[in-house]
């Protein structure tokens, strides 16, 4: 499908994921100030009587005043991500984004320069990996906040319960798949390529066979014998019509894959 | 197809279009095998192949073979009057169709026998550290100096250093001179042996020039859809993951949250067959 013949479609594919790269990180970036969690409850008026949200840099917001009662006897665990680590995230998301929009990796001739940008890339891959999966096991569920989403109707409290995760966390998700594929190829690229010192004479012959245009010998000796054989002796001297000859040059150039 | 084969079919041909007078076959033909003898070359030396589509034509793909080979090896691969000629001839036989005459055509055939005498190097070989200091002066330096490894940070590494370039000087004076599969490769040796001193790096083959010109490279490009397969993969996995650490710690609420592990498995069970089926067409 997309094989060698195709620079093309590969280059601009790779120009793709990279754009998706830095929609990823922006995403990233925007989840950080967006709500990760709700946790709301409504009684069977329908009326609001608590409601959680969780932002990474905020902790746990609630819309009540601290003197709602209810409200603050569900208050979930005042833990959530430490600050510095969020921090530290932001930066990673900097040092990636200058690489990225700064230093194009195949024009470099400095892969050892591009080998350190392929471990931050890696470092916020994995960070967002963490965020996805550490916020709800250890920050959600250990609170008996349930993951990914619950509606719980309590029968004694004649209050429903609505767990779930928010545009933050949602926003992470679709983040990080948008990140991972540059990512990875530019870690494998920057390791793959200085480490690579063997290419087979079958790989190599692989790619020849692919690059180079075929050239029917048979055939075109085939084609002269007969045009031989048809024309009488004395008719020898030909000249050759237009169209005939034209047709060899076309044939040429579809084989360049010109036409 | 073998060498010999095509020389005997090549002459069969040239032999009846003679006959026939029908010269811009030999043409035609002439050019695609000096094309296929140069894309080889590119290819053998891990130069991106030519861009035919977008009208690359051969003396230009041999300028960057050149100007690649030169930026690495100080050596000019292709000869400037070869690559002159071929100009000449290509712009004439695109211009007029393929119709040059006869003493033009007889000049593709020659260069393109030219070009097949070149016995191209294998860049892609792996240096041994036996093989390292083996048919040079520096064995007696490397014995000295003790392991491979001690050389990186030993008392005789400047002395190896300047004996490393100056055999490579040497070799290179003699490439430019006349081109050699041994001494191309002695020099390729060479340079990999002084730049893992140098840098201090194990013996790997590094050819200077942007990554964008690598054959190996242009091909990786292409894994870029797995990888977008196995992330989304894997982050159905971590869903997936997380639900049933949940529902390991409640029970209750199995039957709540396994909709969703229905929603996250699913798709990655779907995600598993378009990676198998991508893998499949690439093939």
């Amino acid at each position: 499908m997309y094989t060698i013949k195709n620079n093309g479609i590969v280059m601009n594919l790779k120009s793709g994921f990279k754009g998706l790269f830095i929609l990823g990180i922006c995403l990233s970036f925007l989840s950080l100030f967006f709500e990760w969690y709700s946790f709301q409850a409504r009684d069977l008026e329908g009326n609001l009587v608590v409601f959680w949200n969780l932002y990474l840099f905020m902790g746990w917001n609630t819309i009540f005043p601290p003197n709602s009662w209810f409200n603050v006897v569900f208050m979930p665990n005042g833990d959530t991500v430490p600050f510095v680590m969020n921090v530290i995230y932001i930066g990673i998301m900097l040092i990636s984004v200058y690489s990225v929009i700064f230093s194009d990796l195949e024009y470099s001739d400095n892969l050892e320069k591009g080998k350190k940008y392929a471990y931050v890339h890696i470092l916020l891959l994995s960070l967002s990996g963490f965020y996805i999966c550490i916020v709800p096991i250890y920050y959600l569920v250990s609170q008996e906040l349930f993951f990914p989403y619950l509606v719980y109707m309590d029968f004694e409290l004649e209050v429903t319960f609505y767990y779930s995760i928010a545009v933050g966390y949602i926003l992470q998700c679709v983040a990080f798949n948008a990140m991972f594929p540059y990512s990875i190829y530019y870690y494998f690229t920057t390791t793959h390529f200085n480490n690579q010192n063997n290419t087979s004479e079958t790989v190599l012959q692989t790619i020849i066979t692919q690059v180079q245009e075929s050239l029917d010998f048979d055939k075109l000796i085939a084609e002269e014998k007969v045009k031989l054989q048809l024309e009488p002796e004395e008719k020898k001297t030909i000249v050759h019509q237009e169209e005939e000859v034209n047709q060899i040059y076309n044939q040429f150039l579809e084989t360049r894959r010109v036409k | 197809m073998n060498q010999h084969l095509i020389d005997l079919k090549l002459k069969k041909l040239i032999e009846l279009c003679s006959e026939t007078l029908n010269y811009k076959k030999i043409a035609v033909v002439g050019f695609i095998l000096l094309s296929n003898r140069v894309d080889e070359i590119g290819v053998r030396f891990g130069i991106k192949p030519r861009n035919k589509e977008k009208g690359e034509k051969i003396f230009e793909y041999m300028n960057i073979i050149n100007e690649i080979l030169n930026i690495n090896f100080n050596i000019p691969l292709f000869k400037e009057s070869m690559i002159e000629d071929i100009c000449t001839i290509e712009l004439l036989f695109l211009r007029k169709r393929g119709d040059i005459s006869l003493p033009y055509i007889k000049d593709i055939l020659t260069i393109y026998y030219d070009l097949r005498s070149i016995d191209i190097p294998d860049v892609f070989q792996v240096i041994s550290k036996d093989q390292m200091f083996q048919g040079s002066s520096l064995k007696v330096l490397s014995f000295f100096s003790g392991k491979n490894n001690e050389i990186k940070g030993g008392k005789m590494r400047p002395l190896i250093l300047q004996k490393l370039r100056e055999e490579e000087r040497q070799a290179e004076m003699s490439l430019a001179q006349q081109f050699d599969r041994t001494t191309f490769e002695r020099t390729l040796q060479l340079k990999t042996i002084r730049q893992s001193i140098e840098n201090q790096r194990s013996g790997k083959i590094r050819i200077q020039g942007a990554l964008k010109d690598n054959i190996n490279y242009i091909r990786s490009k292409e894994n870029i859809l797995y990888y977008l397969i196995i992330g989304w993969l894997l982050l159905f996995i971590m869903l997936g993951a997380i639900i049933i650490f949940e529902s390991i710690i409640y029970p209750e609420i199995t039957v709540g949250v396994s909709p969703y592990l229905l929603l996250v498995f699913g798709p990655c069970l779907f995600l598993i067959l378009v990676y198998r089926f991508y893998k499949r067409i690439r093939r």
